[in-house]
């Protein structure tokens, strides 16, 4: 049918057919009750859900029924009407009573803070936390993530607020105030980067939990030895989660990244495909630490493509963790 | 890793500029994995209209392409 013909017949169904249909089935003993607390009733009651779907031929549609209680299910009348006005062109299913998506941990609010979640300068959208380090020279604890996740590409100043979870959780300031920016490796727009990172000093009262990489394990410390083709890592990040890879290219150079900064490039990097059936990483997963098979800290992840890999997923781009730690003259819990 | 095989896969990534035809849109060199051996790894912007210019060897590595499109923080 046309999608005029199918938008018509939703309202004439909504309003002719589905109410005698749920009257009639009301008068006959009602429907099953599920038990919850009285402040949560509204007037929505789950019964029929109306829509268009694809149809048979290019162009063609369908009217689309999602049934929400099994009495409507068994309703013959019901559908023997419905298929009728619909002339047969109609998807029928059973979907029963449907629930909003519950959002993965790393998207909350975590406290203690926890590696994997989400985290943010209030003025960008979500990235990760890579680790809680430790300051050499305060001995402090810090939040390591990316310049692009805390310093927003250079554009920050120390002190300012970095929430967890970031402000595209629902992250805001003050309640959300984890830590305040620290320090940053300036990106630079010419010439050759070896790291997006940064860190800052969490705030007095924020417990921290800086060794459970929830899904994987505890933090072992740093990976001393040096990266190797092939070997097998793993990563909590805000957007997918655990994700497990190999590496799949060291000593990268003239990495050509597209920041809002312009197009940055980066050398001696480290590169992972995914051992999954999807992509090791997706944007919001910056900054996650990536770990070797003994849960050692070996790289900082900050970007990724779209395409290439073995599984054509893309590939994902990681500072080694050596030279971060250096830089921001920290170091891992864990060792 | 064999370090012998890792140092020729080296020299032919310091050599692999002055070989490669201007156009050509990379955006990575580095060491990656042919079976168990190092080899040149050169990951390319978009495929080149004619793929006969890239050479498949330097000094005898192999050199492995791959297409990756555009590369974005994340």
């Amino acid at each position: 049918m046309k999608i005029e013909s199918a938008r018509a017949l939703k309202e004439e169904i909504a309003s002719d057919v589905v109410p005698p249909a749920v009257s009639a089935i009301s008068s006959a003993g009602g429907f099953s009750l599920t038990t919850f607390a009285l402040h949560k009733v509204t007037k929505a009651e789950p019964l029929v859900a109306l829509g268009v779907a694809p149809g048979k031929k290019q162009g063609d549609v369908r009217l689309a029924v999602r049934l929400q209680r099994h009495s409507l299910e068994r309703s013959t009348p019901l559908l023997q009407d419905i298929r009728k006005r619909a002339k047969n062109e109609v998807d029928i299913r059973f979907v029963g009573r449907i629930a909003k998506h519950a959002l993965p941990w790393y998207r909350l609010r975590r406290r203690p803070l926890q590696p994997g979640s989400s985290v943010g300068h209030f003025n960008i959208t979500a990235g990760t936390l890579g680790a809680i380090a430790r300051e050499r020279k305060t001995g402090r604890d810090v939040i390591l993530s990316n310049n692009h996740v805390l310093a927003n590409e250079n554009d920050a100043k120390k002190g300012d607020a970095i929430l967890q979870p970031g402000a595209v959780d629902k992250g805001k300031r003050p309640k959300d105030l984890v830590a305040k920016l620290t320090k940053w490796i300036e990106l630079k727009p010419n010439g050759a980067n070896l790291c997006d990172a940064a860190i800052a000093t969490i705030v007095k009262g924020i417990d921290t939990d800086a060794l459970t990489y929830k899904g994987i394990g505890k933090l072992a410390g740093v990976r001393a030895d040096p990266l190797e083709l092939g070997m097998a890592v793993s990563k909590v990040g805000r957007t997918t989660g655990v994700t497990r890879g190999r590496i799949s290219a060291v000593e990268l150079d003239k990495v050509v990244i597209q920041y809002d900064l312009g197009m940055l490039s980066f050398d001696d990097q480290v590169e992972i495909e995914s051992t999954g059936s999807g992509s090791f990483s997706a944007g919001g997963d910056s900054g996650s630490l990536i770990l070797d098979k003994e849960n050692c800290g070996c790289a900082l992840l900050f970007a990724g493509s779209e395409t290439g890999g073995h599984n054509g997923r893309g590939l994902t781009y990681a500072n080694p963790i050596a030279i971060v730690l250096k830089r921001l003259a920290i170091d891992l819990h864990g060792d | 890793m064999d370090e012998t095989k890792m140092a020729a896969v080296r020299r032919a990534k310091a050599r692999f500029s002055t070989l490669m035809p201007k156009g050509v849109d990379v955006v990575g060199i580095g060491i990656g994995l042919k079976g168990t051996d190092p080899a040149l790894k050169v990951n390319l912007g978009r495929a080149p209209k004619d793929v006969s210019v890239l050479p498949k060897t330097i000094d005898g590595v192999p050199v492995l392409y791959d297409y990756v499109g555009k590369i974005t923080k994340r």
